[in-house]
């Protein structure tokens, strides 16, 4: 120990400091010059973006039914089946494909007070894709709590770390104008990059109460790959979420009612305030989908405007009784 | 081989390093999920002036009194080791001076240190002036205490830049590259590891700067200027230690040459040859330096013993005068020990500058391209630096909100003493130094800027980095019950009564389980509409509704100090809708 202090002293006393005052003048000058050097050299780092995102096309997929519902098991058997009855996760993934999933983790509370999204849904599904040779699974939502909060405790970061898949934080900087339709009230609206940048968009929502829109479900829940001041959507926002809707075209809607929240939703805190229910719901038809899960609350699509908006806006049907629907219990 | 001064002096600068690193280490830490092994307030614990006045102001028995109690009476048993040591403030200002010598000795070509002045008394009257303040029940420790002013300058400048700097550089570089997997996962990786999801903002950050570089800069006119001169934990220390029976021992030098009396970073050392034991800081230079190689300078009274460079090395001796002794001992650049006198920027001996310039020069010495480098990197960077500091946002705020648990008003100034760990760990930047010029008295102390955070249901960090108790410890589930304030709806502004149209925000975003929120429907201009309106015994004030509120630039919805929030009982009467 005291021979290695003692090298270390010749090593740092070994020296004279003998600056002249040109030497340290010239070299101010030579720091200074070098000044333009490294702006242009950070030219293209300073310049801003001015990249706009075109909207998501969606897969067309042929499905074995219209929607999977299936119900009694834990969430993972049952997100499972409900997959393996609409024909199987390789209808959606390939190979090398990049996949986005979007779970609701909008607030700071535990699974069990149905706030967010079911992490062992998560977790199956990015195991799923991860089977059928996904290359990167990704994972996020812009939370309305602190995220690394919401993350943390909703115990998504921990099943996604699990299954391999990965998740990140919302990046400010990855939020670009959506190029919505001419007049649209979304128009320009910030959207996050890699909802749209993706080869395979599945929305994972929970299906819960909500004081404005009645219920939030998977409509809603794409607010989450939004930017700028989200609140404003609230303003029209049974025509802005079918707007929304048809911009991301997820290819696969996962509904998650393991547990369904039904009163003071959508943060909810108070476990009086739900039901369990132990229902997946499973189909490429958003409208189809929210409509069935509509029924869970023993609403209808009817009363639900922005599911209505949906319909009329050609992103799918809310005609549960004609529609091709397989329900299994486990 | 035995331990000599010099490798004191080595250790002294390693622990001055590791306290630097320890401190910063934990000011990063100070953040969810408050994971750093030692808790934020534990340097506070070690600073026996801020706890001692806080107790007096506050007239309570702090905690931290038993470590102030152990601390001073280490500054009784071994004097000022704390300040020459420990003390990241002193360790900066040490830092400074070395990495400026070259400078400074460009422009002061003879610089002596004078017979101790009788200025160094000014930091006693400073902490009698806090002192008498104090016993007033006027709490001022935290416009001077050296450890506040590390954490305050470390929590608002020094973090919030070199955040900021490296996530937006390195976002310009992704956006600039079209974001490659393995950069993003590196970016990614470095926000969950070290940058946190976002980065804070806090306002009068320019003023609170502005003191730290303040001090720093006072080093270069006078080493230590501030620990000399000003600091009032210094002379709290000082008080015991200059009783202290550890002291330095000067009956073995013969010669007076005065070199210690120049080196002493602290000014302590007479020309007599005699010391101010409130003064010293163990720093060690005066036994490493000593040129008198048979004149011992030693601590000896208790039997301590760090015996000078070189005595062991050559126990005989080759001379008994000091002057001759440096010529000819101390060739250019290959003695170890002779560099020691240089690099602080101090000439010893004219002698010996002739020596020095006689020698061969190297092409850069070690201080020189230290100094330029720097220098380079900080001008040459200047154009991303700009672009990477955060714009000083919005201006300050009048809000006069203060946080979860904390104390009555009165009180909560007199514990307050302003380190900013509060500020630090709120997860949403809430939490902001109030101002100046609003109230002098309350200044620096946390309020809550409800257009740049809310309180965070589930979260009571501030409370549990408080040094003082200002803000009350308390549990997560009575934090949710604790009311900061309550919300007020402005039914001019929020767009459901103002224009009939629906938006409902702040009801979602609402975090009470019950909802301190609800919502009724009305008629407006022919339109159905929801009208949300608050229950203020359910409302704990955490002000998510304000922030998330959509109108622009006013807010629907303003949460108002308890007092001010007229408890109109509007939402009372009607029925709200399932």
């Amino acid at each position: 120990m005291l021979k290695l202090f003692d090298a270390i002293s010749r090593l740092t006393g070994s020296q004279k400091a003998a600056t002249s005052r040109k030497d340290f003048l010239k070299g101010i000058a030579a720091a200074v010059g070098s000044v333009p050097v490294v702006k242009a050299l950070a030219g293209p780092l300073l310049a801003g973006s001015e990249e706009t995102l075109a909207p998501r096309v969606k897969k067309s997929v042929r499905t074995a039914c219209d929607l999977a519902v299936v119900k009694g098991g834990s969430p993972a058997a049952i997100t499972r089946k409900a997959i393996e009855a609409l024909g199987g996760i390789d209808l959606f993934v390939r190979k090398g494909d990049s996949v986005v999933i979007k779970p609701n983790i909008g607030w700071d509370r535990a699974p069990e007070y149905a706030a967010n999204t079911n992490p062992e849904v998560v977790e199956t599904l990015i195991r799923l894709c991860k089977s059928a040779g996904a290359k990167r699974v990704r994972v996020f939502d812009n939370t309305c709590n602190t995220a690394d909060m919401c993350y943390r405790n909703s115990g998504i970061a921990a099943a996604v770390k699990n299954a391999e898949g990965y998740i990140s934080y919302i990046n400010k900087a990855k939020f670009l104008p959506g190029r919505f339709p001419a007049g649209s009230e979304m128009e320009d609206w910030p959207i996050y990059r890699d909802a749209v940048e993706c080869d395979c968009f599945i929305n994972v929502p929970i299906a819960k109460h909500h004081g404005l829109t009645k219920l939030t479900l998977s409509m809603k829940n794409l607010m989450g790959v939004c930017g700028g001041m989200r609140g404003r959507i609230h303003w029209n926002i049974d025509k802005k979420l079918p707007e929304l809707t048809k911009f991301i075209s997820p290819d696969l809607t996962v509904i998650d009612a393991y547990r369904i929240l039904l009163r003071h939703g959508p943060s909810g805190g108070n476990l009086k305030d739900v039901k369990k229910t132990g229902t997946v719901i499973a189909g490429t038809d958003p409208v189809l989908a929210d409509s069935y899960a509509a029924s869970l609350f023993g609403l209808g699509p009817r009363d639900i405007d922005h599911i209505m908006q949906g319909e009329r806006y050609g992103l799918g049907s809310t005609d549960i009784a004609r529609a091709r629907i397989t329900k299994i219990a486990v | 081989m035995a331990v000599t001064a010099k490798h004191m002096v080595l250790a002294r600068r390693a622990c001055q390093a590791l306290s630097v690193l320890l401190l910063s280490h934990i000011i990063w830490s100070t953040h969810y999920p408050l994971s750093g092994f030692i808790n934020p307030a534990f340097y506070f614990y070690m600073d026996p002036f801020a706890m001692i006045i806080t107790s007096i102001a506050e007239r309570v028995l702090l905690t931290g009194l038993i470590s102030a109690a152990v601390m001073l009476a280490l500054a009784y048993a071994i004097g000022r080791a704390f300040c020459g040591w420990i003390c990241p403030l002193g360790a900066l200002l040490d830092l400074l001076s070395w990495a400026a010598s070259p400078v400074r000795r460009l422009f002061l070509k003879k610089q002596r240190e004078p017979e101790p002045s009788r200025f160094r008394l000014a930091k006693y009257a400073l902490l009698f002036a806090v002192f008498v303040f104090a016993l007033a029940g006027v709490q001022t420790a935290w416009v001077l205490d050296p450890i506040t002013i590390f954490v305050r300058a470390f929590s608002f400048n020094v973090h919030p830049f070199v955040n900021g700097a490296i996530d937006t550089g390195l976002n310009r570089v992704l956006g600039a590259t079209g974001y490659p997997v393995w950069l993003e996962t590196f970016y990614d990786w470095l926000r969950e590891m070290f940058l946190g999801v976002s980065t804070p903002e806090f306002s009068h950050a320019g003023t609170i700067l502005g003191v730290f570089a303040a001090i720093l800069l006072l080093s270069l006119a006078r080493r230590r200027f501030w620990c000399r001169y000003l600091c009032p934990l210094g002379a709290t220390l000082a008080l015991p230690a200059r009783f202290s029976p550890f002291r330095r021992n000067t009956d073995r030098c013969t010669t007076h040459c005065g070199t210690c009396k120049n080196i002493c970073r602290m000014n302590a050392i007479r020309g007599d040859n005699s010391y101010i034991p409130g003064e010293c800081v163990l720093c060690l230079d005066c036994v490493v330096d000593c040129p008198g190689e048979k004149a011992t300078f030693s601590f000896s009274k208790k039997g301590v013993r760090v015996q000078p460079e070189g005595s062991e090395r050559n126990p005989g001796g080759q001379s008994t005068s000091g002057a001759i002794v440096i010529v000819s001992s101390h060739g250019p650049g290959n003695d170890a020990g002779d560099s020691y006198r240089h690099h602080r920027g101090v000439r010893v001996n004219p002698d010996l500058d002739k020596a020095r310039f006689s020698g061969k020069k190297p092409v850069l010495t070690r201080s020189q391209f230290i100094t330029s480098a720097i220098g380079s990197i900080v001008i040459a960077s200047a154009p991303l630096m700009g672009a990477a500091v955060p714009r000083p946002g919005r201006p300050g705020t009048a809000s006069r909100l203060r946080p979860p648990g904390a104390l009555p008003e009165e009180e909560f100034i007199r514990r307050c003493i302003r380190c900013g760990n509060c500020m630090k760990v709120c997860p949403t930047n809430l939490l902001q130094p109030s101002s100046i010029a609003d109230r002098p008295g309350a200044a620096w102390s946390p309020v809550l800027d409800t257009r740049r955070g809310y309180c965070e249901y589930g979260c009571n960090l501030c409370g549990q980095v408080c040094p003082t108790n200002a803000i009350l410890n308390l549990t997560v589930r009575q934090k949710q019950k604790f009311q900061i304030g309550i919300a007020v709806f402005d039914k001019k502004i929020c767009l459901p009564y103002a224009k009939g149209e629906n938006c409902l925000v702040c009801e979602e975003h609402c975090p009470v389980p019950e909802k301190a929120i609800r919502v009724k429907e009305a008629v407006v201009r022919g339109k159905r509409v929801l009208q949300p309106y608050v229950l203020p015994k359910l409302c704990n004030g955490c002000a998510i509704c304000e922030l998330k509120c959509p109108t622009e630039p006013d807010k629907g919805i303003i949460v108002k100090q308890k007092q001010d929030a007229s408890v109109a009982p509007a939402g009372d009467r009607i029925k709200p809708v399932s």
